[in-house]
């Protein structure tokens, strides 16, 4: 079901076929962004998932001396603004078990920018297409901060996923990995074309916090707080403002690279499949450096987009909804939800700040 | 010398006349009418009325439900051949990106998490053509874990609407030249939804499968089945039903004849009439030549020797001419007060032709109705005269009863269940399954129906209404009936209501008697005479069986190391749901003198009737002492246990086929006249109790039971089917119907037909 580079159609119902499925994925794509705009934007005036976060401000240097393939984008030595957002997953309780994101802007503007990167923690994802993503979105079904049982049952690949993502209780965000887990492409300065994938560790090499020593089979569905939780709802956001405030904040961005071939298989593509670094290794991108918070309005206007990248470095083509590529495709054509959130938060204002109050486990604000 | 002309005489005659008779009362089978009343299943047969449709009216309606069954399975037929589901297709082609995951286990709430292993699974995907595509096929693992790779495309064509995961059971056939042949019978099938389907794993889950499971409310293995006709592990062959068909509505009708009579008009009928209104058996056809000779010594000692009973022989300490044996009467099992039950001592003495004649009868317990003392023993000669033919009419009808429930009931019907259930739970790639799978199905489905129509309790209520009664057809047939008498609807066990044995006594009985019954040392009992041929023809068999074993396992040595796992699964299932070795849960110490003598008395003779160690090593599990050796406790292949198995396979072919096959076989020889044993007698109200003529019907078996005994013998010995050497469903390993043809002479010269020799217990 995955396309190849070098993949035709060999005869006319293949061709028809090829076109239906890739007709699917578009319609689809249309009809999830027009849903999350009108269910989520509009009326609710939140993103998808990650609404709990904080924003903050710095800049960004190319590394001087890159092992990497040069790329017209990323000269050596070259300075970005920076604008990064980190967040927890789905609820507004940073003391619940969830998934922790940055995402990257190389821009201080809220939205445009040359190259934006979304990352969570975990080196694989819960799903892996833009069906497996829908699959999981049907079977959230979430209460009292419990929430895709089902999903975890079904697909056993998700819930290693999620075993392997969830942050309980950590530090800090500044201390955690993340992943951008799905590749895109890095077609390199002499034409050479290339799969990569991102990542971002502190820069001093700090151990990472918070990681699940020994998940369940039958609980991971379970995010809810600790019974005698004592940190609040807001405690790592709390934590980043007083480590960005007092010391700031440094990491280290890194890429891995896979050459592009003929014939290759489609697995590569699959984002719950992690590349060996054996053979594909982690080479230092840039350095990033926070150095001032962002207020709770600006962290809701900050917006990131995977349309926001150079074509060279834009999101691999997908041809179905089975496509491990088709996550990208998805994310690239919800466009439609962000600006329909904003657009709500000029017509209601924006959603109110978390208190710091008892309203433990909630996926609303209140 | 003259006596002993008289005697060689007497006994040329009386073998002659048993020839004679021996060929006169063979089966026939009837011609079917369009009118012909029908039965439409086993499990229909009751003691009152059987689920015969034989009015008119219902037989049109029965014929009208058959056209339209037939016509719905033609259909069905038809369908499937339309739409065949190919299982030995290759699955789609494809690069596996996908996988269908998941484990299977037993269902029941005590096996839950025991998994099924090796058992047989496909996904398949059907087409808006209704044509089925198989998508991947597989076998579970040793936890029941199954993972079945497939093309996601495959499953995403235009033409698939819908996708379904099934589970099999695994059986085999032979074809002429002896290959085997895989047949698989969907027992498990659940939708997959397509939407489901997106890449990588998709997990079913746990699927619990109501499989072969064990019974727990008795406390002896045995299946459970939910419905004899719809809900159980096995069901007849149609050959198989229809051979009973054929057989028992004669035999039905007559019954029913005489429980109008008797409900009606009970003086119009006795007890020679209704014997004589069934089929004449041997010991009837005998009488009739030369009456008398069927009560005489010698054919007494010949039946004890090479009838039903096939007794076993202990030499006296003293005299080494003189031989006993014994069968147990009540012991200390819940007992009715209406029919004596006394423990039987026979002493014997072997003449110069190797006859065992009878020398004394030793009685112990109850014979008339004011008796209490169940020690009490009595002992019987022939210089005693009448008497004499009283103890002997006495220990023909305890052996009787003692043989039907110890070494019929138990011995092979319930002794082969075990070893069913544990293998067809646990067998399946193995070549061990293809061995005895032949000779262990259908056990169960016999014993259920004799769970309610033989050793039911007496008093079970009658049943009137549609659905108890089978049907909107059974419903009317009854009432269309001219009486609507109580029993005409009895339907409780026959032997509770004409025998001592409680329903409850019945169940300790063969509690107990399972705890003797052990795979392991099991030998053939040894001839002690030219004229002991029972042992020659059991000998016999059992050579040939290890025979073939020996060839059998060699030839299939591969498959049997590969799979050895699954031997190992079935020995331990054996061994858990076994029964307590005989005495083993007993504390002694409770016990009375007397109760301690008879325990160890019975275990001495259990051990060497069948042949029985006690110290052989043996689990013990959940504070059990478990009867039946272990034959592996190793979940790899080892040498020393291989021999373990190909005994415990010997044994297991050995009861299913030719030991059930002796017993029920001349069961009508020995049973098959009211008068000359009838299973129970009466205790009456003269003043001697059972030791009464003939004539004195105070203690014969009452009109009713009389006639049901009678309808039972036919029942049980005329409505065999699956033989050996006919082997109608190709079943059968094609080399042991060879080996069986070559060893014919042998067996038959010694009181065995192999034609007759069923291939597995099925009635």
């Amino acid at each position: 079901m995955n396309n190849t580079i070098a993949s035709q159609p060999n005869s006319i119902w293949a061709w028809f076929g090829k076109k239906f499925n890739m007709f699917v994925l578009w319609f689809v794509a249309k009809v999830f962004g027009l849903a999350l705009a009108v269910f989520m934007g509009l009326m609710t005036r939140q993103r998808m998932s990650h609404n709990n976060g904080i924003a903050a401000e710095g800049f960004l240097d190319i590394v001087d001396n890159p092992d990497f393939p040069a790329h017209k984008f990323f000269k050596p030595g070259k300075r970005f603004p920076l604008r990064i957002r980190h967040a927890t997953a789905t609820f507004y309780d940073d003391a619940m078990n969830g998934i922790r994101s940055i995402s990257i802007k190389f821009s201080h503007e809220h939205f445009d920018s040359p190259f934006d990167i979304e990352m969570n923690t975990g080196a694989t994802s819960l799903f892996w297409s833009a069906a497996s993503f829908l699959q999981f979105a049907k079977l959230r079904k979430e209460k009292y901060g419990i929430e895709y049982p089902e999903y975890y049952r079904r697909y056993p690949e998700g819930l290693t996923g999620a075993q392997v993502s969830l942050r309980r209780d950590p530090d800090s965000f500044h201390n955690l990995h993340y992943y951008c887990k799905t590749p895109f492409l890095f077609i390199a300065d002499d034409r050479t074309r290339y799969y990569a994938k991102y990542r971002i560790k502190p820069f001093d090499e700090e151990p990472e916090t918070g990681k699940i020593k020994d998940p369940s089979q039958w609980d991971t569905c379970n995010q809810r707080i600790l019974p005698h939780e004592t940190r609040g709802r807001n405690y790592l956001k709390d934590e980043y403002i007083e480590r960005v405030t007092t010391k700031g904040a440094k990491y280290r961005m890194q890429i891995q690279l896979l050459k592009a071939s003929e014939g290759e298989d489609p697995e590569i593509f699959n984002n719950m499949v992690v590349w060996d670094d054996r053979k594909y290794p982690w080479m230092d991108l840039a350095v990033l450096e926070v150095n001032s918070i962002l207020d709770w309005t600006d962290s809701n206007l900050t917006s990131f987009s995977l349309n926001n990248m150079p074509e060279t470095l834009g999101i691999i083509p997908a041809e179905s909804i089975h496509d491990y590529n088709s996550l990208n495709y998805m994310r690239s054509h919800s466009e439609i939800a962000r600006k329909a959130r904003i657009f709500a938060y000029k017509l209601f204002g924006g959603p109110k700040e978390i208190p710091d109050d008892d309203n433990r486990n909630s996926s609303t604000i209140d | 010398m003259n006596s002993e002309n008289e005697n060689e005489q007497k006994s040329k005659s009386l073998m002659e006349i048993y020839r004679k008779c021996y060929k006169k009362t063979r089966i026939d089978y009837n011609e079917k009418g369009f009118f012909t009343p029908r039965l439409r299943s086993i499990n229909h047969l009751s003691i009152g009325r059987s689920k015969i449709i034989s009015s008119k009216l219902t037989i049109f309606l029965e014929l009208l439900f058959r056209l339209v069954m037939d016509i719905k399975y033609g259909l069905i037929d038809l369908w499937k051949k339309i739409t065949p589901k190919d299982m030995q297709s290759k699955p789609a082609p494809g690069k596996h990106d996908s996988r269908l995951i998941g484990r299977i286990t037993f269902g029941s709430h005590e096996d839950f998490h025991v998994p099924i292993h090796n058992m047989k699974v496909a996904f398949w995907a059907r087409t808006w053509l209704f044509q089925w595509r198989k998508i991947a096929d597989g076998i579970t693992n040793r936890d029941g874990t199954f993972e079945l790779p497939f093309h996601l495309a495959a499953t995403k064509r235009w033409s698939v609407f819908k996708t379904v995961f099934e589970a099999y059971e695994t059986s085999y056939t032979y074809r002429k030249e002896g290959h085997k042949e895989y047949h698989y019978r969907l027992f498990h099938s659940e939708k997959v939804p397509g939407s489901g389907l997106v890449g990588m794993s998709y997990n079913l889950r746990t699927i619990p499968l109501f499989y072969w499971e064990y019974r727990t409310d008795i406390g002896v293995p045995r299946v459970v089945i939910k419905d004899h006709d719809v809900d159980a592990p096995q069901y007849y062959s149609r050959g198989r039903i229809e051979a009973v068909d054929q057989q028992i509505i004669p035999i039905e009708l007559t019954k029913l004849k005489h429980l109008e009579q008797i409900a009606h008009d009970p003086d119009s009928l006795t007890i020679e009439k209704i014997q004589s209104e069934y089929p004449e058996n041997l010991t009837v056809c005998m009488e009739n030549e030369q009456p008398g000779c069927t009560r005489g010594d010698e054919w007494f000692g010949r039946r004890m020797m090479n009838g039903m009973y096939a007794a076993r022989f202990h030499q006296d300490a003293d005299d080494p001419n003189d031989y006993w044996t014994r069968f147990y009467g009540a012991c200390e099992y819940k007992i009715n007060r209406k029919y004596a039950f006394p423990t039987v001592d026979i002493r014997f003495t072997m003449d110069d032709r190797g006859v065992m004649m009878p020398k004394e009868i030793h009685l112990t317990g109850p014979l008339t109705s004011t008796e209490t003392d169940p020690w009490k023993t009595r002992v019987f000669t022939p210089e005693d005269g009448e008497k004499w033919l009283q103890a002997k009419r006495v220990a023909r009808v305890t052996g009787g009863l003692s043989v039907e429930l110890d070494d019929h009931l138990t011995g092979t019907h319930l002794n082969t269940e075990q070893f069913s259930i544990a293998a067809y739970r646990n067998l399946r790639l193995s070549p061990i399954a293809a061995l005895l799978f032949p000779h262990l199905k259908e056990v169960m489905l016999v014993d259920h129906t004799a769970d309610s129509i033989l050793i039911g309790p007496a008093d079970e209520a009658p049943t009137k209404s549609m659905i108890r009664s089978g049907g909107l057809i059974h419903w009317l047939q009854n009432k269309l009936d001219r009486l609507g008498s109580d029993i005409m609807f009895e339907s409780g066990g026959y032997i509770p209501r004409a025998s001592a044995m409680t329903h409850e006594g019945i169940l300790q009985r063969v509690r107990d008697l399972l705890g003797v019954q052990d795979w392991k040392d099991w030998q053939p009992m040894e001839s002690l005479s030219e004229a002991h041929t029972y042992p020659r023809a059991e000998k016999a068999y059992w050579d040939m069986l290890g025979d073939y074993l020996d060839i059998f396992f060699d030839e299939n040595i591969e498959g049997i190391r590969e799979h050895w796992y699954e031997v190992f699964c079935f020995s331990k299932d054996l061994v858990k749901h076994a029964v307590p070795l005989f005495n083993s849960d007993i504390d002694m110490s409770s016990l009375d003198k007397n109760q301690r003598r008879l325990a160890k008395q019975r275990m001495q003779w259990y051990q060497d009737r069948y042949h029985l160690d006690p110290s052989s090593p043996r689990d013990t599990i959940d504070g059990e002492l478990k009867v039946l050796s272990p034959i592996t406790h190793s979940e790899e292949f080892n040498e020393d246990d291989l021999q373990n198995l190909k005994s415990a396979c010997q044994y297991m072919i050995m009861m299913s086929t030719f030991m059930h096959s002796w017993v029920n076989e001349h069961q009508y020889e020995d049973i098959g006249e009211v008068l000359y044993n009838c299973l129970g007698l009466r205790f009456g109200d003269g003043e001697e109790g059972v030791m009464a003529p003939e004539s004195d019907r105070r203690i014969a078996p009452s009109l009713a039971c009389s006639t049901q005994m009678m309808w039972f013998s036919n029942l049980l010995s005329r409505t065999e089917y699956g033989f050996i050497v006919r082997n109608e469903e190709h079943d059968i390993n094609p080399l042991l119907v060879r080996m069986l043809k070559e060893r014919k002479d042998e067996i038959e010269k010694n009181g065995m037909l192999i034609e007759n020799i069923e291939s597995r217990t099925n009635i």
